[in-house]
């Protein structure tokens, strides 16, 4: 029996003791959380599996790189885990919990400053707590002619976590790892490393230059655990004298892969700049306050003939595409009729305006996301079925519409099998595919839960016999992810995890990397 | 939940009796740390509703619960249409003393909410997805949960029998049904 909910790995309690007495020392006491109803809240998960399997023992709420590099020694003294969170808000993908039970949260969302912004280079630097949200509302204060690109919690996450998980977001910017320019990281020695240029003293580049000299580090820190990023910078997009946001609808499922070669070389030539989404009808009801048991109340997966009712009383097609058009008004009334030529040569889709649409959801909420004004709109998933369960499911393909229909064909027929339903949307990168599939359950069911977990895993397993991978995944699928890319790539991250955190007290099994 | 939890929670609602405040049982007693409302005093509550045909029956448990507790019930806020501008307001409307929140939601709201309470370092004292049948006939039920929800802030007893729990609050979970979420939270 511990006075503690729970200890880490192979940690014992006097040594939890000690190593809690030097935190609290270092952080003072209302920073350091060991209580179970403060921790509580850092285990809400989404995931089809056990919640303990993703409690933290305790919670330290770091403010400065000084208490990071402190606390690094600490757990290195005494072998203790530790698993980084900036805001928090990854759902789907795990949310605030850490990937191993019994692991330390380090929370940084105190760590909230606005190091600058820079109009005239349109740069940015950030600590790791800063939400889009905040961001934003400081670039509407001061005036700023900048727009943001984010992911689409955007409001209460935050650049710098969603950049090192490399999320994406929605506007010309939308590849977020692209778009970031120096980081700063506390290594598992304590010591401070600044990538690119911002190892140079005096050196003004930091923001501008992304590659600095000898190799390129930035990448190993994304995704990965060899570091604690504690600020970062990226590059923020002038805001156009003209956003033109545009909806296409088609009616039919089969559709897509007609859509994807019609949209194809607009993307890549950059006639369309941004990264265009095609988002199926559940998608867009459920974001629009369309629940389920609106429709129906049997269980298992949604009937095709329920779809199409929703499709026609909510006035959506069979898949919805976005996109919008950015800068002068002679260039986007040029690539507007390149644009509007290519629709109506293909025979197929309705384009739906700003003008026409007005303020209706869903076209409202996705010309925010293009134009970079934070909204939460699409948490609206999470009522299509109820009951807290969310896993995201983001294998990559080709942006070609034999590929695209293949996957989708997979991850329906998968779906439905285990009585669930394809709530999924491609959003079209410069030649890939990012396809992003939530898989929506309730977790307040067991029998349900384990479904939905075999789902998953039947997911990841086909999609590989296939030739494809996720490009991210929640954390009680880390593991399974990793094996995914072969064991040489694993040899290598693991001989990197080795030299620079001995002792693997740095987020040990995120992303399947261990010492 | 487990049977012997909901047992002691359905226990404790047939009874409709009056629940102790806090100080009057020690919260070590059921292996609990107090740090809120209950532990302050005078309890203050705050209802929160997400814009759904349940929310006037919580919010009369809740003012029901709470005038029995002897707490204060602070203006009910209401959550609609996932407002980010609405979730941060709760800090501002708990008026920096401790208050309780409870609310009965949908479950992107209760999601939003929690992540924000974990955000203002609040204790999530207990948070049940519920599924109902019909929101017709549930108005009893709602209140029953507002009800609940109250007493486990203000009740180590109701807070160890478990969450807010269909079946104590008289209705059956209906697998596929109506999703609601209920939370109870201490800022």
């Amino acid at each position: 029996m511990t006075k503690y909910t729970i200890l880490p790995k192979d940690v014992s309690e006097s040594d939890f003791d000690a190593a809690v007495k030097e935190f609290t020392a270092i952080l003072g006491a209302d920073k350091v959380l060991t209580a179970g109803d403060k921790l509580q809240p850092y285990s809400k998960i989404m995931l089809a599996v056990e919640t303990d399997k993703h409690a933290a023992s305790a919670v330290l709420l770091a403010t400065t790189v000084e208490q990071i590099q402190a606390i690094v020694k600490v757990c290195n003294t005494y072998k203790i885990p530790i698993w980084t969170i900036s805001t928090g808000r990854n759902f789907g993908y795990g949310s605030a919990a850490p990937v191993a039970r019994g692991q330390v949260i380090l929370d940084l969302r105190l760590m909230n400053k606005i190091i600058h912004v820079d109009p005239e280079l349109c740069t940015a630097l950030v600590e790791p707590g800063v939400t889009y949200q905040q961001l934003y509302d400081y670039i509407e204060e001061n005036k700023l002619p900048l727009m943001l690109s984010f992911s689409a919690p955007s409001a209460i996450a935050g650049p710098l976590g969603n950049t090192m998980d490399r999320g994406v977001g929605y506007t010309p910017y939308g590849e977020h790892f692209l778009m970031q320019c120096g980081m700063e990281i506390v290594l598992a020695n304590g010591e401070v490393l600044r990538t690119g240029m911002g190892g140079v003293k005096g050196d003004k580049a930091w923001q501008v230059f992304k590659w600095g000299y000898g190799p390129t580090l930035d990448g190993m820190f994304t995704q990965s655990n060899y570091g604690i990023c504690t600020k970062m910078g990226f590059w923020l997009m002038p805001k156009p004298p003209v956003f033109k946001p545009f909806e296409i609808q088609f009616d039919e499922e089969s559709d897509i892969s007609e859509i994807v070669e019609m949209l194809r070389p607009l993307r890549i030539a950059q006639i369309i700049p941004n990264s265009v989404v095609i988002a199926g009808t559940l998608w867009e009801a459920a974001t629009c306050n369309t629940r389920r048991s609106d429709y129906i109340t049997t269980p298992g997966a949604t009937p095709d003939s329920v779809l199409k009712q929703i499709q026609k009383d909510k006035h959506l097609g069979a898949w919805n595409v976005y996109a919008a058009l950015y800068g002068t008004p002679e260039q986007v009334e040029v690539n507007w009729k390149i644009v509007t030529d290519v629709v109506a040569k293909s025979g197929k889709g309705r384009v739906i305006t700003k003008e026409e649409a007005g303020d209706t959801q869903p076209f409202k909420y996705r010309s925010e996301l293009m134009s970079g004004v934070p909204n939460l709109q699409e948490f609206g998933l999470y009522n299509w079925r109820g009951g807290g369960g969310s896993m995201w499911f983001a294998p990559v393909s080709q942006a070609r519409g034999s590929e695209c229909e293949k996957q989708m064909a997979m991850a329906k027929t998968i779906l439905n099998k285990h009585g669930l339903d394809y709530v999924g949307e491609f959003i079209v990168g410069w030649r890939d595919m990012h396809h992003v599939i939530d898989v929506l359950f309730d977790r307040s069911s067991e029998e349900e839960t384990a479904r939905a977990n075999a789902c998953f895993s039947e997911l990841l397993d086909e999609f590989e016999k296939h030739g494809y991978a996720v490009y991210r995944v929640n954390t009680a699928f880390q593991e399974r992810v990793a094996q995914s890319y072969g064991t040489v790539k694993r040899d290598v991250e693991r001989a990197i995890k080795r030299a620079l955190d001995p002792n693997g007290i740095l987020a040990p099994g995120k992303c399947g990397i261990n010492i | 939940m487990n049977s012997m939890r909901r047992e002691v929670l359905k226990s404790i609602a047939a009874a409709s009796v009056a629940i102790p405040a806090a100080a009057s049982v020690p919260a070590s007693a059921a292996g609990l740390h107090r740090t809120g409302a209950a532990a302050s005093g005078t309890a203050r509550v705050l209802p929160v509703i997400a814009g759904l045909p349940l929310d006037a029956a919580f919010v009369r448990g809740v003012i029901t619960a709470s005038e029995r507790s002897a707490a204060t019930v602070a203006p009910t806020q209401s959550i609609g249409k996932l407002d980010s501008a609405a979730i941060a307001a709760l800090t501002v409307a708990s008026d920096g003393r401790p208050t309780t929140i409870v609310g009965l939601t949908d479950s992107a709201t209760a999601m939003l909410v929690l992540g924000h309470m974990r955000s203002k370092n609040a204790t999530v004292v207990a948070m049940t997805h519920h599924r109902l049948a019909h929101e017709a006939n549930a108005a009893a039920w709602a209140a029953h949960i507002g009800e609940l929800a109250v007493a486990q802030a203000l009740s180590p007893a109701a807070l160890l029998a478990g969450a807010a729990d269909d079946g104590a609050a008289g209705a059956a979970y209906v697998p596929d049904g109506i999703s609601y979420m209920s939370f109870t939270c201490v800022i």
